[in-house]
C-alpha cells in the first residue's frame, strides 16, 4: 500500500471526497442511461405500478452495486443486466399473469435498447411535440393508460367500450405517434 | 410493409399485457430471427417510457407552479433545528452516511431533463423550496451556556426527554422543567420534592426523586450530584453510566437504584442484572479497580472511593418503591393482544397526562409483553397538544387531532425492518374541509433529527395517512408505505398500499404489515385485506416517532386515535387477527374478514 492510498483509506476528508465523487458520476451515468432502463422495464411489466417499483428497485441494486461497476464496460449495458434479471425474478415470484419474452429475446431487446438511447433526448422532445396533436377520445384514452396508469380493461370499462376495441385504439395512436417522431426526426415535419 | 405494421401491432399488445401465446411466439420469433426486429421493437419500447414520463412531468410541473405560488411551508426546522451540531447516527451497519450529500449535488434542471417517473423531485425539491415557515424550536432544558443554547449553532445536542413529573417541585424557579421538555446534554434536573421521569435517547429510563440533583452529560452518561433515582437499561442501551461522587455504575442490562446523601455516600441495590462499579477517586494501596453487583446485591461506597470503604449492605427495594411504581405495565393481560415483539403500545383509556386544558402532555407508553421500555408520546409545546377527547369512540377516550398544529413525538423508539402498526382511529368533520388539498398522516417513522433520505442506503421511513400530494389526495383515504429515498432522481416507495376512502365519524382497525423478509406489504382496514405491494426496502431504525403529522410538511391528522400498538415483527396472521378482534371488541368495530 503507498502512502496516498493508506492516506485515502484513513482520511475522512478524502474517503468523503472520493464517496462524493462516485456519487457524482453514478448520478451522470443514472441520468444518461435512465431512459433505457425505464423504457426496458415498463415494456416488459405491463402493470404500470410495479413497473415503477422495478425501476426503483434496479436503481437501488446499481447504486448499492456501482462500487463493483467496471469502469471500462458499458454503464447502460450493466445497467440492463440488472434491470433484466429483476424483471425475470419478477416473473418467477409474482403469479404469471401475463406472458413475457424469452431471455434471449430480453437480451437482444436491451442491446438494440443500448444504442437506441442515444437518441433519446431528440425522441422525445419530437414525442412531446406528437403527443400534444392528440384530442379527443384518442388523448383521453392515452391519459388514462399512460398518466393513470389503468389496465386495458380499466379503459375500456371507463370508456364504456370494449377491451379490444381500446387495444386497437392504443395500437393506432401509438402508430401514428412513431410515425409522427419519425417525420420530426427526419426533418419531414417542421415545428 | 404490412409486416412492419405486424410487428408493430405486436408490439402494442405485449407492451399493453394483452398479448397471446400464439402472438407472442411471433413477436419472439421476429425478434430472434428477423433483422433489425429487436431494434424496432426497443423504439416501441422506449417511446412506450416517454409517453409515461411526459404525462407525468407535466403533471410534476402543476404540483411545483402549486408549491411556488405559496403552500404551507415545511416545519422541518422545528426537528432539524434540534440536532443541527449532531452528527447522523449511523442507524445500520455498513451504510455511509457521506452519501447524504447526494442531493445536494444532483442539479435540478438536469433532473427534471432525465425523465423523472411521476412525482419523484416533489419530496426531493420540497426541503428546499419550502423552508420557509419553520416552527419554534422545541424548549430545552437548562442549559449550562444559555447564550450559546440562544443560537442553533450554539445548541447542545438533545439527549433525553423529561416524560413525566409528578408533585415536582423545583430548587429554584430557574431550575423549573416542564414535561415533555427535550434536555440537551449539560441539562439538570434539580427537584426540590416530587418525581420525575427522564428518558435518555439511548432508551435508558430514570426516574428521580426529590430532593436531587441530576446532571444530563450525554445520551448514555448522567450524573447524580444527590438524590434517588432508579435505572431501567434496555438492552440497546447497554453501557449507560450513572457517575456518583465517590464510584462510576457502568449497567451491563438492568434495573438498579442508586441513592446519593448530601455527603457524597452511595448505595447501589441492584434489582435485577448487573452493574460494574468503578471508585472514581485515586486508587488507594489495594483498592479494587472494578466491582461487579450483580441482581439482589446491594453496596455502599463511601465519597473518596477507598477499598475500605465499600461494603455489602441490605437489599432495601423499599426505599425506591415510589420510583419503581412509575413504571407502567399491564394490570391484565387483554385477552388475544400479542405481546410479543411487541415495542409500543398507547391506549387513550390509560395513563394518559393532560394540561389543566385537557390537552395531552404524554400518552404514555405502556409495558407488556416484550414491550420493556417506555417510549412514551409527548408534546411540550401547549398549542401543538392535542385534545384528549372523554367519550369519542364506543364511549371511549381518543386523542383528539386538529389538523392544524397537533401532534406527538415519542422518544426514540427501536423499530425493524419487519413491522405491524395496529391502530383505531376515525377522522373528524374537519377532514372535509373543501379547501383541504394536501393529505395528513397518522404515523411517521422519520422524528427529528429528521433524515434527509437522499439515497436508499439510509433505512426508509414507514408512514401511513392519507396522500399527500394534491395529485393523489382523496380525504379519509388511507395509504401506507416505506419511503425509501432516492436513487438519482428516482423516488423509492416501498410496500405503498392505498386503501379506501373512510368517511367521517367512522371508527376504523387499520393494521399494515410490512414483511421485509419475505418482500410483502399488506394493509388492513377493519380486517379486510384491502391491497399488497412489494416490501423491497429495509427501514430498521432508532428514532422518534411522529403521531399526528408528517415529518417535516405541516400537513396534519383531522381526527382521533383511540389506541395504536406497533410490533418489531410482521406479525403471524393469526396474531393479528386476534389484536384485531382484541380492538374491534373493545371498540365496537365490526370487522370483515378478506375472502
Amino acid at each position: 500500500m503507498t502512502l496516498d492510498q493508506h492516506e485515502n483509506e484513513r482520511s475522512p476528508q478524502r474517503e468523503d471526497a472520493n464517496g462524493a465523487g462516485a456519487m457524482r458520476e453514478l448520478a451522470r451515468l443514472w441520468v444518461r442511461s435512465y431512459p433505457a432502463i425505464s423504457a426496458f422495464i415498463t415494456a416488459n411489466v405491463a402493470d404500470a405500478h410495479h413497473a415503477e417499483d422495478l425501476v426503483q428497485e434496479v436503481a437501488q441494486v446499481v447504486a448499492e452495486k456501482f462500487s463493483e461497476f467496471d469502469q471500462q464496460r458499458s454503464f447502460v449495458s450493466w445497467s440492463l443486466g440488472i434491470a433484466r434479471l429483476r424483471i425475470l425474478k419478477y416473473y418467477r415470484t409474482q403469479s404469471r399473469d401475463r406472458l413475457v419474452l424469452s431471455e434471449e429475446a430480453l437480451v437482444r431487446i436491451a442491446d438494440a435498447l443500448e444504442h437506441v438511447d442515444v437518441h433519446a433526448e431528440q425522441r422525445r422532445d419530437a414525442l412531446r411535440h406528437c403527443l400534444g396533436k392528440l384530442s379527443g377520445r384518442r388523448l383521453t384514452a392515452i391519459e388514462m393508460r399512460y398518466r393513470d396508469g389503468l389496465k386495458v380493461s380499466d379503459v375500456a370499462e371507463r370508456l364504456k367500450t370494449s377491451s379490444s376495441a381500446i387495444s386497437v385504439m392504443l395500437h393506432r395512436v401509438r402508430q401514428s405517434l412513431m410515425e409522427c417522431v419519425q417525420k420530426r426526426l427526419s426533418g419531414a415535419e417542421t415545428p | 410493409m404490412r409486416q412492419e405494421n405486424e410487428l408493430a401491432r405486436l408490439a402494442s399488445r405485449y407492451v399493453d399485457g394483452t398479448i397471446t401465446g400464439p402472438e407472442l411466439a411471433e413477436l419472439e420469433r421476429r425478434v430472434l430471427v428477423e433483422d433489425g426486429a429487436a431494434e424496432r421493437l426497443s423504439e416501441w419500447c422506449l417511446m412506450h417510457r416517454q409517453i409515461v414520463d411526459i404525462l407525468s412531468e407535466d403533471r410534476l410541473h402543476d404540483l411545483i407552479d402549486q408549491m411556488l405560488v405559496g403552500r404551507p411551508g415545511p416545519p422541518r426546522g422545528v426537528f432539524s433545528e434540534v440536532n443541527q451540531r449532531r452528527s447522523r447516527p449511523k442507524t445500520r451497519p455498513g451504510i455511509n452516511s457521506r452519501y447524504l450529500r447526494i442531493r445536494a449535488m444532483w442539479p435540478a434542471g438536469l433532473a427534471v431533463a432525465a425523465g423523472v417517473a411521476g412525482l419523484a423531485l416533489f419530496f426531493w425539491w420540497r426541503p428546499t423550496l419550502l423552508r420557509v415557515n419553520p416552527l419554534a424550536a422545541p424548549a430545552f432544558a437548562n442549559q449550562p451556556n444559555e447564550s450559546a443554547a440562544a443560537g442553533a449553532e450554539g445548541r447542545a445536542a438533545v439527549v433525553a426527554s423529561l416524560t413525566q413529573l409528578i408533585d415536582a417541585s423545583w430548587r429554584s424557579p430557574e431550575a423549573a422543567l416542564e414535561q415533555g421538555q427535550l434536555i440537551a446534554a449539560g441539562g439538570r434536573v434539580q427537584l426540590a420534592s416530587g418525581r420525575a421521569k427522564v428518558t435518555f435517547d439511548c432508551g435508558a429510563e430514570v426516574v428521580l426523586l426529590g430532593p436531587c440533583d441530576f446532571e444530563l452529560q450525554s445520551s448514555m452518561v448522567a450524573i447524580l450530584h444527590s438524590g434517588r433515582l432508579t435505572a431501567d437499561v434496555p438492552r440497546r442501551a447497554f453501557g449507560f453510566g450513572v457517575l456518583c461522587p465517590g464510584v462510576d455504575l457502568v449497567d451491563l442490562g438492568t434495573s438498579f437504584g442508586v441513592n446519593v446523601e448530601p455527603h457524597g455516600e452511595t448505595e447501589l441495590h441492584v434489582f435485577k442484572g448487573e452493574v460494574l462499579c468503578s471508585p472514581n477517586q485515586p486508587r488507594l494501596p489495594g483498592a479494587q479497580s472494578l466491582i461487579h453487583v450483580v441482581e439482589n446485591e446491594a453496596k455502599h461506597f463511601s465519597r473518596d472511593g477507598s477499598d475500605s470503604s465499600v461494603g455489602d449492605i441490605a437489599m432495601d427495594v423499599d426505599q425506591f418503591e415510589s420510583l419503581l411504581a412509575l413504571r407502567r405495565s399491564a394490570t391484565t393481560a387483554p385477552a388475544g393482544l400479542a405481546s410479543q415483539r411487541l415495542a409500543l403500545w398507547l391506549a387513550a383509556d390509560r395513563a394518559v397526562v393532560t394540561d389543566t386544558e385537557g390537552r395531552v402532555i404524554n400518552w404514555p407508553d405502556l409495558l407488556y409483553g416484550d414491550n420493556s421500555a417506555a417510549e412514551d408520546a409527548l408534546q411540550p409545546d401547549p398549542d401543538a397538544r392535542p385534545q384528549l377527547a372523554i367519550d369519542a369512540i364506543n364511549g371511549l377516550p381518543a386523542v383528539r387531532f386538529d389538523g392544524d398544529s397537533d401532534f406527538l413525538l415519542t422518544t426514540p423508539l427501536e423499530t425493524t425492518d419487519d413491522q405491524t402498526v395496529v391502530f383505531v382511529c376515525q377522522f373528524t368533520a374537519s377532514a372535509l374541509d373543501d379547501a383541504r388539498t394536501w393529505g395528513g398522516q397518522i404515523i411517521n417513522y422519520d422524528g427529528p433529527p429528521s433524515r434527509y433520505l437522499s439515497d436508499t442506503l439510509e433505512p426508509g421511513v414507514l408512514q401511513i395517512g392519507e396522500p399527500l400530494l394534491e395529485a393523489d389526495f382523496r380525504p379519509t383515504l388511507l395509504t401506507s408505505q416505506v419511503f425509501a429515498g432516492f436513487v438519482g432522481a428516482t423516488t423509492v416507495e416501498a410496500g405503498r398500499v392505498d386503501g379506501l376512502e373512510i368517511g367521517v365519524g367512522r371508527p376504523t382497525l387499520v393494521a399494515y404489515t410490512y414483511n421485509y423478509g419475505a418482500q410483502k406489504s399488506e394493509l388492513r382496514i377493519n380486517g379486510e385485506l384491502v391491497g399488497t405491494a412489494r416490501a423491497f426496502a429495509p427501514q430498521g431504525i432508532t428514532s422518534r416517532k411522529i403521531i399526528g403529522r408528517h415529518a417535516w410538511m405541516q400537513l396534519f391528522f383531522h381526527g382521533d386515535l383511540a389506541e395504536m400498538l406497533i410490533y418489531n415483527e410482521a406479525l403471524p396472521s393469526g396474531q393479528l387477527r386476534a389484536t384485531s378482534q382484541y380492538l374491534a371488541d373493545k371498540y365496537a368495530i365490526e370487522l370483515h374478514a378478506s375472502p
